[in-house]
C-alpha cells in the first residue's frame, strides 16, 4: 500500500514533466503571436519585436521550457504578462473558488448518485428504477453550460429566489456563499450525477445478481444490510474509479460553468489566459490541475485497494 | 413384483416418521418462470419427503429441476424471474411458504444451511472468510466480534482447514477450490442448522476433492444431527453418502426409494436406464445411454413424461392421462402406470 503511493508519487513527476511540455509545446505552435496579442492591432514591428525579446518568445523552445522549469524547482512559476502579477498569486486567488465550486460539486454527486445508483440497481425493472434511468438519460444529455444558463434564468431572472451570479470570491460568510454557488454546483454536478447514477446502477445490478449475493441471504442476511455491505462494496469499486475522473472532467468544465456565471475561479482565469495568449498563467493552471487530478486518481486506486482486495496483488 | 421389505441400513427416522413430522416435507411444489407471458410451470407437483436425521439424494439431469428446487425450499428463488406457483414446504411441521420475509430470514442460516455448487463464485471476493461468517453467526446469535471469530476459527477446524487462525483473515482468491467449498461448508453449518441443503456441492471439484468433501458432509450431518438434501447427477454420490433418493425428471419426482431399494430394486424405467448408464468396474461393455433428449419445460408431454423415451411405454396408457406419484409404503413412490407389470432391472441382477 505505502509502496504503491510512493511509486505513484515518483511518476507523477515525469507525468507533470510531459504535460507541462505538451502544453508549452502546443503554445508555441500556437498562430497567435502573444507579442501582438499583447501589444494589440497597431503596433509597430519594432515594439512587438521588443517585446518578444523581453519575453523570451525569441528564444528556442527547449531553452524557454529550460528557463520555465527552472523557475518551477525554484518555486516559482513565473509572472503573469499582464499586469506582472506572480502567476502563483492569481491561481492562489482563484483556486478558493474553483475548489469550493468543484469539491461541492463531487460531494453532491456522490452522496446523490451512489445511494440512488444502489437503490435502483436493486430493483432493475421496477417503475422507480425506470424513471431514474429516463431522468439520468435526459441529465447526461443536457451540457452544463446550457443547463447554467437555464438554471439563472428560472432562479434568478424569473423567481429571484438566488443571485444570477456565481462566487467572485470566497468571503467566509457561509450563507451568502452558499447562494452564490448552489446554481453553478447544480450545473456542473447535474451530469456527473446522471453518469455516476448509471455506472452505480449497473455494477449494483449486475453485482446483486452474483452467487456470494444468493449465500449471504441463505445465511439470513437482510436485503438492508446486504446493500450496504457485500453490495456496496463489491459494486463501488468502479464507481470510485470514475468519480476520480469526473472531478478531472469537472475542474474543466468549471473554467465554462465559471465564464457562464461570471464567478472568478482559476476556471475563468484560465480562459481569459489561453484568450489573451497569457503564457505563463496558463502553464500554472495546467500544472495545477494536472496535480490534482493525479492526486485524485491515486486516491481512487486507494480506495479500489481498499475495495477489491483480489486487485492487491496486481 | 412384490416389494421387497426393507432390509438394509434403514434409517430409524423412517419408521417413526409417523408419529412426528419428519424433517421436511414438500407437498405438490409448482415451481414456474414467470415474466410477461403466463408462468410456464418447470417443476410440477413435486412431492419429497425427508426424513429427520437422514441423507437424502435428490438426483436428475441437468435441466431436471433440482437447484430450483432446493431454491424454492429456502425461498431464495428470484421472484421477478422464478416462483413457486403452488404448494407446501412444511420445515418440522411448519410451513416455510407462508411465513413473512423476516421470520424467513431467521429460517434461513439458522434452521436452513445451504451448500452450493460453484465454490468460486459462492464466496464474496470483497470480504475475508472471517468476516463471511462472523455476519451470520452474529445474525443469528448475540455474540461479540472476539466470540464470533472464536466460533469462525473453531468453524474452519470442523471442516477440517488448516492452520484457520491464518485462514480466517485470508479472502476467498487466495484459497484452492476445495478449501473453499470447505469454507462453504463451515458457512451453511455455522448456526447448526437442523436441515441442511446441498446443491451439487462436489460437482464443481476434482475428484479426489470430491471424495473428501462428501466424507465431510456426511461426517458433519451425523455428528450434527441433520437432516441432509444433496442434489446431484451422479448416482455415485448417491451410493457413497445417501440413505434415500428421490429421481428427478423433467420437473417431477419419478421415484423416491432407500438407496438400496432403488439401486437393487428400481420401480420406475427412468432409473433403470439411469442405473444400466452407470459404468461398472470389471465389465466389458459399451455404455448404455438413453436415447432422445428431456423435454424441455412448457414441452412436457401430456401423459408421462418419459414415454417418449421409454422402451415400456406403451399407448394409450403412458400417454393418455398424468400419471400420478404413487405412494408404495412410508417413503417409498413411483410414477409409472406399468409398475405392477414390470419387472425392472437393478444392479447385479
Amino acid at each position: 500500500m505505502l509502496q504503491m503511493i510512493m511509486r505513484r508519487t515518483l511518476i507523477a513527476v515525469p507525468l507533470l514533466l510531459i504535460v507541462s511540455f505538451a502544453v508549452f509545446a502546443l503554445t508555441a505552435l500556437s498562430p497567435t503571436d502573444p507579442a501582438r496579442a499583447i501589444l494589440g492591432e497597431g503596433a509597430t514591428p519594432d515594439s512587438v519585436r521588443a517585446l518578444r525579446h523581453q519575453l523570451g518568445l525569441d528564444q528556442p523552445l527547449l531553452h524557454r521550457y529550460w528557463t520555465w522549469l527552472d523557475g518551477v524547482f525554484h518555486g516559482s512559476l513565473g509572472r503573469s504578462w499582464f499586469g506582472n502579477v506572480p502567476v502563483g498569486t492569481k491561481i492562489l486567488q482563484g483556486l478558493p473558488v474553483t475548489a469550493a465550486l468543484v469539491l461541492s460539486s463531487l460531494v453532491l454527486t456522490a452522496i446523490i448518485a451512489v445511494p440512488a445508483g444502489l437503490y435502483a440497481g436493486m430493483r432493475t425493472g421496477s417503475p422507480l428504477d425506470r424513471v431514474a434511468s429516463f431522468a439520468a438519460g435526459l441529465g447526461l444529455a443536457m451540457p452544463e453550460f446550457w443547463v447554467a444558463l437555464l438554471l439563472i434564468l428560472v432562479f434568478s431572472e424569473k423567481l429571484h429566489l438566488l443571485p444570477g451570479t456565481g462566487a467572485t470570491s470566497i468571503t467566509g460568510n457561509v450563507l451568502d456563499d452558499a447562494k452564490h454557488l448552489i446554481l453553478p454546483i447544480v450545473a456542473l454536478s447535474l451530469p456527473q450525477i446522471c453518469a455516476l447514477f448509471r455506472q452505480t446502477r449497473a455494477s449494483t445490478a449486475l453485482v446483486a445478481n452474483q452467487d456470494y449475493i444468493r449465500t449471504a441471504r441463505a445465511g439470513g442476511i437482510s436485503t438492508h444490510e446486504l446493500v450496504w455491505t457485500r453490495v456496496a462494496k463489491n459494486a463501488l469499486v468502479p464507481s470510485a474509479t470514475l468519480l476520480a475522473l469526473q472531478l478531472g472532467r469537472m475542474i474543466g468544465v468549471a473554467a465554462v460553468v465559471e465564464s457562464v456565471t461570471g464567478m472568478h475561479g482559476i476556471g475563468s482565469i484560465a480562459v481569459q489566459a489561453a484568450l489573451s495568449s497569457d503564457i505563463p498563467i496558463i502553464l500554472g493552471v495546467v500544472l495545477v490541475t494536472a496535480a490534482v487530478v493525479m492526486a485524485a486518481n491515486l486516491l481512487a486506486d486507494i480506495a479500489t485497494h481498499y475495495l477489491a482486495p483480489k486487485a492487491r496483488q496486481s | 413384483m412384490e416389494l421387497t421389505p426393507v432390509q438394509v441400513k434403514v434409517p430409524s427416522a423412517i419408521v417413526t416418521a409417523h408419529a412426528r413430522p419428519p424433517a421436511l416435507q414438500v407437498d405438490g411444489l409448482v415451481i414456474g418462470l414467470v415474466g410477461r407471458r403466463a408462468p410456464m410451470p418447470v417443476v410440477t407437483g413435486l412431492d419429497l419427503t425427508l426424513a429427520r436425521q437422514e441423507v437424502l439424494g435428490l438426483v436428475g439431469e441437468s435441466g431436471s429441476g433440482k437447484t430450483l428446487t432446493s431454491l424454492a425450499i429456502a425461498r431464495l428463488l428470484d421472484g421477478r424471474s422464478v416462483q413457486v406457483l403452488a404448494g407446501t414446504v412444511t420445515l418440522f411441521g411448519r410451513d416455510l411458504l407462508t411465513l413473512s420475509e423476516a421470520q424467513m430470514r431467521s429460517v434461513r442460516g439458522k434452521e436452513i444451511g445451504m451448500i452450493f455448487q460453484d465454490p468460486m463464485t459462492s464466496l464474496d471476493p470483497a470480504f475475508t472468510i472471517g468476516y463471511q461468517l462472523t455476519s451470520v453467526l452474529r445474525r443469528h446469535f448475540d455474540l461479540s466480534r472476539q466470540a464470533a471469530r472464536r466460533r469462525a476459527v473453531e468453524l474452519l477446524g470442523m471442516v477440517g482447514i488448516g492452520d484457520p487462525r491464518r485462514r480466517v483473515d485470508q479472502y476467498p482468491h487466495q484459497i484452492s477450490g476445495g478449501m473453499r467449498q470447505r469454507v462453504m461448508i463451515a458457512l451453511a453449518i455455522s448456526c447448526e442448522p437442523k436441515v441442511l441443503i446441498a446443491d451439487e456441492p462436489t460437482t464443481a471439484l476434482d475428484a479426489t476433492t470430491q471424495a473428501q468433501i462428501l466424507e465431510l458432509i456426511k461426517d458433519l450431518a451425523q455428528t450434527l444431527h441433520m437432516s441432509t438434501i444433496i442434489t446431484t447427477h451422479d448416482l455415485g454420490v448417491v451410493a457413497e453418502v445417501c440413505d434415500t433418493v428421490a429421481v428427478m425428471y423433467a420437473g417431477q419426482i419419478v421415484e423416491q426409494a432407500t438407496t438400496e431399494q432403488l439401486f437393487y430394486h428400481p420401480q420406475h424405467p427412468y432409473t433403470e436406464r439411469l442405473l444400466l448408464a452407470l459404468p461398472r468396474v470389471g465389465v466389458e461393455q459399451e455404455m448404455l445411454g438413453i436415447p432422445g433428449a428431456p423435454p424441455r419445460a412448457g414441452q412436457f408431454p401430456e401423459g408421462c413424461r418419459f414415454a417418449p423415451r421409454c422402451g415400456h411405454a406403451v399407448e394409450p396408457d403412458c400417454v393418455a392421462h398424468v400419471v400420478p406419484l404413487e405412494h408404495l409404503a412410508p417413503g417409498r413412490t413411483a410414477r409409472c402406470v406399468r409398475r405392477p407389470e414390470l419387472t425392472l432391472r437393478g444392479v447385479r441382477t
